[in-house]
């Protein structure tokens, strides 16, 4: 491969080498297999820009993000108050798709992608729309009259978002970088990681996403028809931490707990004593001093003939803390630990404790 | 035979890369034109092998081979250009507004192009700024490396007659569909290069349009 400044640097970089054959040239591997067994070997993998309306899919040399990597971490402004965290979809698949009101192929698209949600919402799939580059005004005006409630619209306001979504060597005649990304749409799988990512294609334009649909239900049925192995038991909570102000006018830390779908740990409070129950420690000592943990509500789980008492889907741990008046104004990153201990319906795991950071301003 | 050069292994694989897709060719790899065989600098930054969309009769009218439909738009010295008094002159129509990033990232080789031939009396190079207002149509003109003709099709009729009825069906505003076309009418005021932008084989240099009016000045002029 040759990069931008014409040396060969001889393959992808280590980073992307990695799994690239299986997992960059998403569902390619399936596909091939569909095609082998009309073509008689030689099995070849099919680049996704050469499967039926794929056209526009970024290709390796066009550089990251592309299939197979993670995709860059956003959090974007909620006009009227409050924060989108691009974490908190971790765990569900999403769709995410680029827009803007002035352009006339995303505006042509943007009914299709509410169609869009209410169909697979019921499958587990998010739908997420970035408006690009423009103000609020404009923006909700438009958001207002033309997407649908059940997609879920984000402004971009300065482009930053896009612009992490914008590889470098993908329309490079475009100076403002954020542009590239616009029309842009992408299917993320419950871990983050690009399975898709098409470019606006004019020559093939399909407006209701079809063939993105098509990718979608592929991977949603090779999901769904494969049996995932269990997780390992660190990765069946993602963990976010967040400083904020309680309605108390108390200061406390928010500890989400997005549990991985089909799992659940035991509460805070088990219903056997020997089980083991969900745990949210801070270190005692320093400036900090840190309230009782406030967990939620339990679940029920059944369980042959009792219910037992988990945590389900998210979950939100409050902690109050208050921090010493000399050291009021010291920005620090504190450690905490979650300990929990997770079970599919038919499987349990081994207990974990884990470490997570979280920002006191 | 002649220098292999990676455009001409690219246009040379293309058809095998299709065949063997069609599973006719048992083993052979499907050729794909990636890595080396793109291009030598930047992989998207080459000339793009064929020209964008064309606008084919399937589409409707207007297309290639079509008397070019008249016109009359000031430019931004509020001086009139009518179409069909620049007959016995090559015409590129370049269809543009401010807001897209495909006519921003053209804007430069245009200027160029029109440069190219500022001081040609047989050509004679003109963008159509489809439906802004002052702002965006200022903001068009004001970002021009170097000056050339920006036509004001402010209520978008102009640009609409240029839009065949199947291009691009699901764009309700029709005349936004011919955003980054370019449009090259030969002497005669007939269509002979109808291109619509095309976002993954993006010729942002506009080498197709130029090949095209080369084309006509040496039909023109046959040495």
């Amino acid at each position: 491969m040759i990069d931008s400044k014409g040396e060969n640097v001889g393959v992808l970089p280590a980073r992307r080498r990695k799994g690239s054959k299986g997992e960059n040239l998403i569902g390619a591997r399936a596909l091939l297999l569909a095609l082998a067994t009309g073509c008689g070997g030689g099995a070849k993998e099919v680049p996704l820009w050469e499967q039926p309306g794929l056209y526009g899919a970024v290709r390796p040399e066009m550089g990251s993000p592309q299939p197979g990597d993670l995709a860059p971490a956003f959090d974007l402004p909620i006009d009227g108050g409050g924060t989108f965290r691009g974490a908190s979809l971790r765990g569900t698949w999403t769709l995410l798709h680029f827009t803007a009101s002035w352009c006339p192929y995303c505006d042509a698209e943007v009914e299709h992608l509410g169609a869009l949600a209410t169909e697979y919402g019921p499958r587990g799939v998010k739908v997420v729309l970035i408006d690009v580059e423009e103000g609020a005004e404009r923006w909700t005006s438009y958001a207002t009259s033309h997407v649908a409630k059940s997609v879920i619209a984000l402004r971009d306001g300065s482009g930053d978002v896009a612009r992490r979504f914008a590889p470098p060597h993908a329309q490079p005649s475009f100076t403002d970088r954020a542009q590239v990304a616009l029309d842009a749409t992408l299917i993320l799988d419950p871990e983050w990681k690009i399975r898709l990512f098409l470019f606006p294609d004019s020559k093939h334009f399909d407006p209701s996403f079809a063939s993105v649909k098509r990718v979608l239900d592929r991977l949603l049925a090779e999901e769904e028809s494969s049996p995932s192995p269990l997780l390992a038991p660190e990765r069946v909570v993602a963990v976010d931490a967040q400083a904020a102000s309680a309605a108390t006018g108390r200061r406390e830390v928010v500890v989400s707990l997005r549990i991985a779908p089909g799992y659940h740990l035991m509460s805070d409070r088990p219903s056997a004593p020997e089980y083991i129950p969900t745990e949210i420690a801070f270190p005692e000592g320093g400036s900090v001093t840190w309230g009782k943990p406030s967990y939620p509500a339990a679940a029920p789980f059944r369980l042959a003939e009792k219910s037992i008492a988990t945590f389900q889907g998210v979950v939100e741990v409050r902690v109050p803390f208050d921090v010493a008046a000399e050291s009021a104004t010291v920005r620090r990153s504190i450690a905490g630990t979650l300990r929990y201990q997770a079970c599919t319906p038919t499987s349990c795991l081994f207990p974990v404790t884990r470490a997570f950071a979280v920002e006191i301003p | 035979m002649t220098t292999l050069t990676p455009r001409t292994l690219l246009l040379a694989l293309t058809p095998l890369a299709s065949f063997a897709l069609a599973c006719g060719a048992s083993g052979v790899a499907p050729a794909v034109p990636t890595n080396a065989a793109v291009a030598a600098t930047s992989p998207f930054d080459s000339t793009p092998p064929e020209p964008s969309i064309a606008i084919t009769p399937e589409m409707g009218s207007p297309h290639v081979g079509d008397a070019a439909p008249d016109f009359e738009l000031p430019d931004q010295t509020g001086a009139k250009v009518k179409l069909s008094a620049l007959r016995g002159k090559v015409v590129m129509l370049a269809f543009v507004t401010s807001w897209c990033p495909f006519s921003e990232a053209e804007q430069p080789n245009l200027a160029k192009l029109a440069q190219d031939y500022a001081n040609d009396p047989r050509v004679k190079v003109v963008a159509i700024d489809i439906k802004e207002g002052d702002e965006g149509y200022g903001k068009y003109v004001g970002r021009t490396p170097t000056p050339f003709p920006v036509l004001r099709d402010t209520s978008g009729a102009v640009t609409a007659t240029y839009t065949p009825a199947s291009a691009q069906p699901s764009i309700k505003d029709r005349a936004t569909v011919l955003v980054t076309s370019n449009a090259v009418i030969d002497p005669a005021g007939k269509i002979r290069f109808f291109t619509m932008a095309d976002t993954v084989h993006f010729d942002s240099r506009l080498v197709h349009p130029r090949r095209a009016i080369e084309g006509l000045l040496a039909q023109a002029a046959p040495r």
